[in-house]
């Protein structure tokens, strides 16, 4: 195996390249308009030894073959980022000659780029992807998938299809699992053979009602235990479906005896709602508080200890928490209901080998998401006969044939088909309705969706809206708040994220739950509703349960339920005051500017700061709350032009949220320093809070709306975006401007623009060309 | 069908009510255990590099003295060697900047230069384990095994512009997929040892069906391949080759026609304490090496570049961050903290592994197990002067009991050239190797 090494070209060595491409009369080539000028303002830094941000301008000969890196140079010329301070300045008719020769020559090149609709490499479902269409399919709700190695990223989403490999293992996981899932849809479950115990614990001990919504997957006796968290007696209540509630006393002990009560039960098949909560008998706790404190006492005397100094602080009577419930069984388990899975694949009356056919051929259509050909079904019934001959009974036979169909490719991936190499084409109606399924719900069609694809009506642009408002009402569209949502605003993490829990005792797991809903919520609002997407920056409302306001300090909200509530009056405005984003782009024991600022670079305005550079060790922010505010270690770094050129950009938009901490509380001091947050940025635009920091970043509609299309457009299609795709964008955005931002309008443009409905082939040879150049 | 053997020590677990500490009786070894013991090889990696102060010893020679990272495996210096100067100088920048943690795991057993992409054409090599895997694999049921105690879902790119493929798996099949590690005990203990509410008449059953159903699916991609371009036909051929290496592996399973039953009970879940949670993955490691299932395994106790913070060890921050110090002394020593933890439980599993009988002597006589990272001291982001541990006899083919002290930048290929070697693939190279290592066996 060779070491793969890039070719480093040299600098003069391509004069050629951009000068051939323009083509154009008279013009500079880039040897005489830029070439000087890198040589005399830039390698000191951007050469092949140092590459500081990662950038060798030696090694980028002409525009053509780096146009990221060449657009970057220009942009930092442009803003007055580069040089950095501290060093020689060029004049500005200088830096204005070389930005106005690249950007001339951007435009050269993309007026002579042919529009292209880019292919997408066949996708493998995700982990998601194959429990919901499973799910969907055969109304298999045991979610297989989660026991699949994890899918990897690329492009910020776990759903590219480049990305998504198939290994031995993996594969060998689809067997299993289409194996257990044919099982499951005919049979059921069988009971186990021996009582199980299932506990649902209160992690946090908060007080009050402590519920439970349970599957009991066979009707049979249960024995249903709760248990008391209480230094003292007092009442444990239960209640069963919301009905009358029973009570029991309940006493503190180390013996389980006590605080712990079973009741003894017969219960149906289905799911059921199990509720309980404890009551301090007041009287009892005060008695038992008065003679611990009097026992206190004499053990201090006993030990010749001082007395505590001032009055004894008043006795508040706690509220005592339910710990858990345990569900032990079943015992004397029935058979399971038919399952719907059942219904699903015996769609034919008999059950014989004619039938087989028919099944198997309605099962395969639906699960490979197209009509299948009659030798497709043949091999699919030759297995169903196989297990026969092998003694199964028909139904059990069956099984074989519908775990051959979860395990070809053709459910495992979705293949587009071209008609033939390098042609641009627009894709099949089939194709197009898996592009909308694994779009807004991450599952497949369903059987609407199919009938149009059949009847070839649903590429009609009105069929289409229509049928994309109606996606988007389905509850199915929850999978692209949480796929798509979770992830362009890395949510997702909460799950991962272990706040410091001596700094943050707030951090509970319920807390973490309600701040994930609180977003979800929050972004269905704005789907379901088809709110303006600059909702997101902007918007004086959000969703809190009582949890969530107990941390914003929002009055007057109890329960665990969710309600809108308007911010007026307090310092939050739109997802980057959100707990669940502060919370993410936070280390575990303190805030990080730095990475709140990266944050909004990459998710809001979509310009990602380049990594640091290799081996320059990164900021010390670790000095940071000791003997300098996280804010004074971080201008002290600044003052190095090199790490400047970015921090500079970073550092305010964090400092602009530091008052909130790393659990998204609002405070006004960090440890022993008051918290400054205002800041500057590049432009010259500065703001002393955070709303004044969003009221700038809103200005700038454009760039937020395009840093959304571009987000969005990646997690439609399951592929990087390229540079043929930014006309695209652009039109998209364009559209999106000129209708008030509608969410709506956003996922129309996406779903009838060229990358989504057309597909280019991949030639079979791989031809030198790139685009319009001649 | 062994089921004498598989009730008397099933009885005997339960009697006792303990199920993983219990020596192996000698009669209880599989029958088909071949009577030449077999050398096994395992990888276990950890991520963001080593505190090397504390890890790398004063002297050379045999009279080292164990570094404060290295104590826990004081009962087993005699049966491990610690090799100073080994470089993977394919995770060097090498003109694409910043990612070096993506680097470091990508390169570390492959030896090539990972090509930095978000993800359109991941490419790297394959990892010497697999080239292993794939020379011998066919002896035993399970060509290799991969598992980690950190899942890999983070959302926000991994390392500066790398697909998180890169830092999420040390062992590559080829040199564009990688072999996901596996997380969850359970499913792992499952796939290696069947679940066992089946009967042996069943699983064969199974095991028939699943063959006519492979065979077919085969047939059918076949026809497809044919008309796909070539990143979809990539997509297929990843499909085929491992529809194929399962079709082998249910015909050796067919063939040898031998129920295992592991030393150890089936896992309930991933436990949350990492402590618990290693153990259960080193547990199955020794079982499927024990059992004959695998020869070769790696093992990521975590991923590369992992943020992961240390509630076991009362450490609350995450252990990347930590580990850009800045000779910052205070962090210095938590990641000392965390780099130690590490060794403790590692050292635990050589512990079982010395006490595991294995033909004429301990499983751990018949393994070269390295313990490493594909950075040295993750401040600095280098990958050289790499932290190696080879813990295991070799089947005596090791000299251990030794600090090696190599010229510095010797290519690490050169060790996993010489391993290669002694698992019987010899004559192998990888990225820049040079020829095998000849210190392992000889006095440096």
């Amino acid at each position: 195996m060779a070491v793969v090494s890039p070719i480093v070209p040299l600098l003069t060595g391509f004069s050629l390249c951009a000068g051939l491409a323009a083509g154009g009369p008279a013009v500079k080539s880039f040897q005489e308009a830029v070439v000087p000028f890198v040589q005399k303002n830039c390698v000191a830094c951007h050469n092949d030894k140092m590459q500081s941000g990662g950038l060798n301008l030696k090694a980028l000969p002409g525009v053509a073959a780096n146009r990221d890196q060449w657009e970057r140079v220009a942009e930092k010329l442009k803003r007055g980022e580069m040089p950095p301070k501290g060093f020689p300045r060029p004049d500005t008719g200088q830096i204005a000659g070389v930005t106005k020769w690249l950007d001339d020559e951007f435009a050269r090149e993309d007026a002579s780029l042919a529009p292209d609709s880019g292919r997408v490499t066949a996708r493998r479902l995700n982990r998601y992807e194959y429990n919901a269409t499973v799910r969907d399919l055969l109304a298999v709700d045991f979610k297989p998938a989660d026991d699949f190695p994890t899918d990897d990223f690329g492009y910020g989403f776990d759903n590219i299809g480049d990305v998504l490999t198939l290994s031995p293992t993996l594969m060998e996981k689809y067997l299993t699992a289409a194996r257990k899932v044919a099982r499951l849809a005919i049979e059921g479950e069988a009971p186990p053979k021996m009582a199980v115990k299932d506990r649902h614990k209160n992690d946090s001990k908060r007080p009050g009602e402590f519920t439970w919504e349970r599957k009991f997957q066979w009707e049979a006796d249960y024995v249903i235990r709760l248990e008391a968290a209480t230094k003292y007696p007092g009442v444990l209540y239960f209640s069963w479906d919301g009905g009358d509630p029973q009570s029991v006393r309940a006493v503190p002990g180390f013996v389980a005896v006590g605080r712990i009560h079973d009741y003894k039960m017969h219960v149906p098949y289905g799911v059921h709602k199990m509720t309980a909560w404890f009551q301090v008998n007041e009287a009892e706790a005060v008695q038992q508080h008065e003679k611990e404190e009097l026992d206190a006492q004499k053990e201090r005397k006993r030990k010749g200890k001082p007395e505590p100094p001032g009055p004894p602080k008043p006795f508040v009577v706690p509220k005592g928490a339910v710990d858990y419930f345990e569900v032990l069984g079943p015992y004397d388990p029935k058979p399971q209901p038919t399952p719907d899975g059942y219904r699903k694949i015996f769609v034919c009356a008999q059950h014989n080998d004619t039938c087989a056919r028919a099944d198997l051929e309605n099962l395969a259509a639906l699960a490979w998401r197209r009509p299948v050909t009659p030798a497709e079904v043949d091999k699919l019934v030759s297995y169903v006969k196989m297990a026969e001959n092998s003694g199964d009974p028909f139904d059990k036979a069956m099984e074989v044939g519908v775990e051959a169909v979860l395990v070809s490719p053709y459910f495992l991936f979705r293949i587009e088909r071209d008609p033939a190499p390098g042609l641009e084409h627009r894709i099949s109606d089939y194709e197009l309705a898996s592009r909308l399924s694994y779009f807004l719900w991450s599952s497949m069609p369903d059987a609407e969706l199919f009938r149009l694809a059949k009847e070839n009506r649903l590429h009609e642009p009105a069929v289409l809206a229509q049928q994309v408002a109606r996606m988007m009402k389905d509850l199915r569209s929850d999978a692209l708040v949480d796929n798509f949502g979770g992830q362009w605003l890395q949510t997702r993490n909460l799950d991962r994220i272990k706040p410091d829990p001596d700094k943050f005792k707030a951090f509970t797991p319920e807390l973490r739950d309600a701040m994930k809903m609180e977003t979800q919520l929050f972004f269905s609002y704005i789907m379901r509703y088809d709110c303006s997407i600059l909702d997101f920056l902007t918007a004086k409302y959000t969703f809190v349960n009582e949890p969530l306001a107990r941390l914003y300090g929002i009055p007057n909200v109890t329960g665990d339920n969710f309600r809108k509530v308007d911010l007026t009056g307090t310092p939050r405005v739109g997802i980057l005051t959100q707990a669940s984003v502060l919370t993410v782009s936070s280390y575990p024991t303190r805030t990080s500017p730095v990475i709140r600022g990266k944050w909004i670079l990459e998710n809001v305005l979509n310009t990602p700061p380049p990594p640091p550079p290799a081996n320059v060790p990164s900021l010390k922010e670790a000095e940071a709350g000791s003997a300098m505010s996280v804010r004074q270690s971080l201008e002290k770094h600044r003052q190095d032009p090199v790490c400047a050129s970015c921090h500079s950009r970073m550092d305010p938009l964090g400092f602009g949220l530091e008052n909130f901490d790393a659990i998204g509380r609002y405070r006004t001091e960090d440890g022993k320093f008051p918290i400054d947050a205002s800041g500057t940025l590049p432009n010259g635009k500065s703001f002393t809070n955070a709303e004044g920091l969003i009221g700038i970043l809103q200005d700038d509609k454009d760039a937020f709306t395009r840093c959304v299309v571009e987000k969005m457009l990646t997690f439609a299609l399951g592929r990087g975006l390229e540079r043929y795709d930014r006309p695209v964008v652009s039109a998209i955005a364009r559209t999106v401007a000129a209708n008030q931002y509608k969410f709506s309008t956003l996922v129309m443009a996406i779903v009838t623009s060229a990358p989504f409905e057309m597909r280019h082939a991949e030639a079979v040879k791989q031809v030198a060309s790139t685009g319009g150049v001649q | 069908m062994i089921t004498r053997k598989y009730l008397s020590r099933r009885t005997l677990l339960r009697g006792i009510g303990v199920s993983l500490a219990l020596p192996v009786l000698d009669s209880m070894v599989p029958a088909f255990a071949t009577p030449k013991p077999a050398l096994r090889m395992m990888f276990n990696y950890v991520p963001n590099g080593i505190m090397m102060k504390d890890w790398t010893p004063e002297t050379a020679g045999s009279a080292f003295e164990l570094p404060r990272i290295l104590a826990p495996m004081a009962a087993h210096r005699d049966r491990m060697l610690i090799v100073t100067g080994l470089m993977q100088k394919a995770g060097n920048a090498n003109g694409d900047g910043p990612g070096d943690h993506a680097r470091a795991a990508a390169t570390y057993l492959t030896g090539v230069h990972a090509k930095k992409t978000e993800g359109a054409d991941i490419f790297v090599g394959a990892s010497m384990d697999q080239i292993a895997a794939q020379k011998i694999g066919s002896q035993t049921r399970f060509p290799s095994i991969e598992l980690t105690c950190e899942d890999g879902r983070m959302v926000g790119g991994c390392d500066s512009g790398y697909s998180c493929a890169y830092s999420n798996s040390i062992s590559w099949r080829t040199a564009t997929t990688p072999n996901p590690p596996e997380l969850n005990p359970r499913a792992a203990f499952e796939r290696l040892f069947g679940t066992s509410d089946e009967d042996p008449a069943t699983r064969a059953k199974t095991r028939r069906y699943d063959r006519s159903i492979l065979d077919g699916v085969m047939e059918d991609t076949k026809n497809l391949e044919r008309n796909l371009g070539p990143s979809d036909r990539r997509k297929i051929d990843e499909y085929m080759t491992a529809v194929r290496e399962i079709e082998a592996r249910i015909q050796r399973t067919e063939n040898d026609n031998k129920e295992i039953v592991p030393e150890m009970d089936k896992p309930v879940s991933a436990p949350a304490d990492l402590t618990d949670h290693a153990r259960l993955m080193y547990d199955l490691i020794r079982v499927a090496f024990q059992t004959g299932m695998t020869r070769i395994a790696t093992f990521m106790l975590t991923r590369e570049g992992s943020s992961r913070t240390y509630r076991e060890i009362d450490l609350p921050e995450a252990h990347h961050p930590l580990t850009h110090h800045q000779g910052n002394p205070d962090m210095i020593e938590k990641v000392y903290r965390i780099n130690r933890y590490h060794m403790q439980l590692f050292a635990e599993f050589i512990d079982k592994m010395a006490k595991t009988p294995d033909g004429d002597g301990s499983l751990l006589d018949h393994s070269m197990i390295v313990y490493g990272s594909g950075l040295a001291d993750g401040n600095k982001h280098e990958h050289l002067n790499l932290p190696v541990l080879i813990a295991g006899g070799a089947c005596g083919t090791i000299q251990t009991g030794r600090h090696l002290n190599l010229e510095t930048k010797t290519p690490i290929n050169n060790l996993f050239v010489s391993m290669l070697d002694r698992m019987g693939v010899p004559g192998e190279t990888l990225g820049d190797s040079t020829g095998p290592l000849r210190e392992l066996s000889e006095i440096g």
